[in-house]
């Protein structure tokens, strides 16, 4: 069937809509307390409307050596250059480079290939690709919301 | 103690139906699908697919598993290891790779990555070999219940170092030559 001959434009293009509507903004979880809450794409930062404790949502890239501890709900990326040691806490983590430490991530987190991740992890979601490494303790989704914020 | 063999010329998976519970020592050639439960060790070849309903308590070496139900025991994989939304974990594992969807739980010591793979042959190796053991090493406490048999659950190290320093005297021949 040819889409789009003999139908109108909106119908075709009414077609063309996914069926299941784009979010509208960014889904959080509060880390200190569990609340599922929403706030904007282009939040930088905003604060739990139910604890009401301040959280930021800046990406980081961390690139060469880095010995300090991140806290942010965006993604934090280790580059392929990246050695990094300290206490991550974040929304989704990538790793293509060296990280040692105590990892929390309320979102995914995934290890490329020829990346190397070792310490304490908790994570909701998690991937390994091959080619890259991990070594030490995990815990997936058990204890997210009961976990103690980092410092 | 239950020891079985099955070959799968036809590519066609062993099924493990969820009325079934196993109590020992489990060796298969190919790939198992399991929806019941296992006491004690499991070694598959190829794929192993562990149900929703799926209970293993033991160790599980297997080339790739694709976990849906819930294990308590290590877990040695020469290849992916994947946790599906219903999966729910508890022991050491060594795999190649690792991915976990949203809502699988897992806890325990992990490692991935080419020192698993090594761990996992050696491991592999040693459960072949049946008589390797080594005083210095220590079982890992809880990991067997007191209903299973004991002598159906071989120890096992804590951490792929001490399997990586042992791997000389467990392959025989040694042709990779020894490390550390």
């Amino acid at each position: 069937m040819i889409s789009g001959f003999g139908r109108s434009r909106r119908e075709a293009e009414e077609d063309r809509q996914p069926a299941v509507p784009r979010a509208a903004g960014r889904p959080v979880i509060c880390p200190s307390c569990g609340a599922p809450f929403e706030v904007s794409l282009k939040a930088i930062n905003a604060r739990c409307p139910k604890c009401t404790k301040p959280m930021r949502f800046e990406d980081a890239d961390l690139n060469g050596f880095c010995t300090q501890n991140v806290t942010t709900m965006g993604t934090v990326r280790v580059g392929r250059k990246g050695v990094v040691r300290g206490r991550i806490e974040c929304g989704n983590l990538v790793v293509t480079g060296q990280l040692d430490g105590s990892i929390r991530t309320n979102g995914c987190c995934v290890v490329q290939a020829g990346g190397t991740l070792r310490g304490e992890m908790a994570a909701r979601s998690m991937v390994v690709e091959r080619g890259g490494s991990f070594e030490g303790t995990l815990e997936i989704g058990c204890s997210i919301k009961s976990a103690k914020p980092a410092a | 103690m239950a020891q079985q063999q099955q070959e799968q010329p036809d590519g066609q998976p062993t099924v493990i139906g969820g009325n079934c519970r196993l109590i020992g020592e489990l060796f298969l050639e190919g790939s198992a699908i399991v929806h019941g439960q296992i006491e004690g060790q499991i070694e598959v070849t190829d794929t192993l697919e562990i149900g929703e309903g799926g209970f293993v308590n033991g160790t599980i070496r297997a080339g790739a598993l694709a976990l849906h139900g819930r294990v308590e025991g290590e877990i040695y994989c020469t290849d992916a290891l994947h946790l599906g939304a219903t999966a729910n974990l508890t022991g050491d594992v060594f795999a190649a790779s690792f991915s976990a969807e949203e809502g699988a739980t897992c806890r325990g010591q992990v490692v991935i990555g080419h020192q698993a793979v090594a761990a996992a042959q050696a491991s592999r190796g040693q459960s072949r070999g049946a008589t390797v053991q080594d005083a210095d090493d220590e079982p890992i406490a809880g990991r067997v219940d007191q209903n299973t048999e004991a002598t159906s659950v071989s120890t096992s190290p804590t951490a792929a170092k001490t399997l990586l320093r042992r791997r000389p005297s467990i392959l025989s021949g040694g042709s990779r030559g020894a490390t550390g």
